[in-house]
């Protein structure tokens, strides 16, 4: 913020161009671990995702009597899902990470 | 540059205490004294990045003290280097020194280019640097692209903040190198260092601070060999004792 200053930005210039840019490519990937938990636990996801997939699973159960295989498959679901959306962030931190910041 | 009579409180305790002082155009005054004697605090006010209680300063006769929200067009007449370097992790070399052109000067992406490239040449950081990030830079290329990012902002003065206190003995020598050509070629500076060498070398004068007043200013020699305030004499005392910096 100082050097940010120190060349002429405003306070508003220095937020928007210097801070912002690197507080946001620091905070990727706790925003991966994010959406793990969201993906649970928050209403909408919840309703479209988990109760979906719970409901359609216990449907399966009800309709072919097995209980073992349908929760298998949810289970998958899930790790797929959480998978695919962790992989997707760690595509966009690759990309954005500020090189030598951190090992590898 | 006109300082005069600056005063600085941080929770009731007076940092500085009634600093005054002028700098002429392409003077170099050099800065030193025990750590907690207020240098860094001095130059940050010069700087307006803090502000200071009482006093006034002026530049190109204009006092920055009473300028308000303006006081950002006149900052870019004042290139600071911090002893941390404080570069923008995010940006390459290159973009770190010509974020402030595109930014605050506004100006076109080719212009700026042209000027970044002769401010980073004139720090001796070639193009091979250029689209590196400071992480993978030396400490000394580091503080070498602080001081291009200031230079090509064009101030008028520069103001150096222990510019070699964070980086190794054998890379300090390179930055020196950097702020002793500058100060050749006519840029005015003032410089807070422990380097004695280097202050014998190119100032103007040479300022003691201690607890925050100027407790002796002269030509580097009579300061450093024939001082007169007995403070003076002991802080010297130390410092040549350990070979040479203050540190």
């Amino acid at each position: 913020m100082l050097a940010a200053r120190a060349i002429g930005m405003s306070k508003w210039q220095s937020a928007f161009h210097i801070i912002l840019p690197q507080a946001l490519r620091k905070a990727i990937p706790q925003l991966s671990n994010e959406y793990s938990i969201i993906l649970k636990d928050s209403a909408i996801c919840f309703i479209l995702g988990v109760m979906e997939i719970m409901t359609r699973t216990r449907y399966a159960t009800i309709a072919t009597g097995i209980a073992f295989i349908p929760y298998l498959i949810a289970g998958g679901l899930y790790i797929v899902l959480t998978y695919a959306g962790a992989k997707a962030f760690d595509l966009v931190y690759s990309r954005v990470r500020m090189r030598g910041l951190v090992a590898g | 540059m006109k300082v005069e009579n600056l005063w600085k409180w941080f929770d009731e305790k007076p940092v500085l205490k009634g600093i005054s002082f002028e700098v002429r155009r392409g003077e170099v005054k050099v800065i030193m004294g025990p750590s907690g004697a207020g240098k860094s605090t001095l130059l940050k006010c010069i700087d307006m990045l803090v502000e200071p209680d009482e006093g006034k300063i002026w530049l190109e006769g204009v006092e920055l003290t009473n300028l308000g929200k303006e006081i950002n067009q006149y900052r870019r007449k004042m290139g600071f280097v911090f002893q941390e370097f404080n570069l923008f992790s995010h940006l390459t070399a290159l973009d770190n020194v010509m974020i402030g052109l595109r930014k605050v000067r506004k100006l076109p992406k080719d212009q700026a280019l042209e000027i970044a490239e002769k401010a980073l040449r004139t720090v001796h950081i070639e193009r091979d640097l250029w689209h590196k990030y400071p992480a993978q830079l030396s400490g000394g290329q580091r503080q070498r692209v602080a001081i291009a990012r200031a230079l090509a902002m064009e101030p008028v003065i520069m103001l150096y903040d222990e510019p070699t206190s964070a980086l190794d003995p054998q890379l300090t020598g390179e930055v020196l190198e950097v702020i002793k050509e500058l100060a050749e070629n006519g840029m005015t500076s003032i410089i807070v260092t422990h380097e004695l060498g280097f202050a014998l070398e190119i100032a103007d004068e040479l300022m003691i601070m201690m607890d925050g007043k100027i407790i002796e200013r002269g030509s580097p020699r009579e300061v450093v060999y024939s001082p007169e305030s007995d403070s003076t004499k002991v802080f010297f005392e130390k410092v040549l004792q350990f070979g040479g910096t203050s540190r």
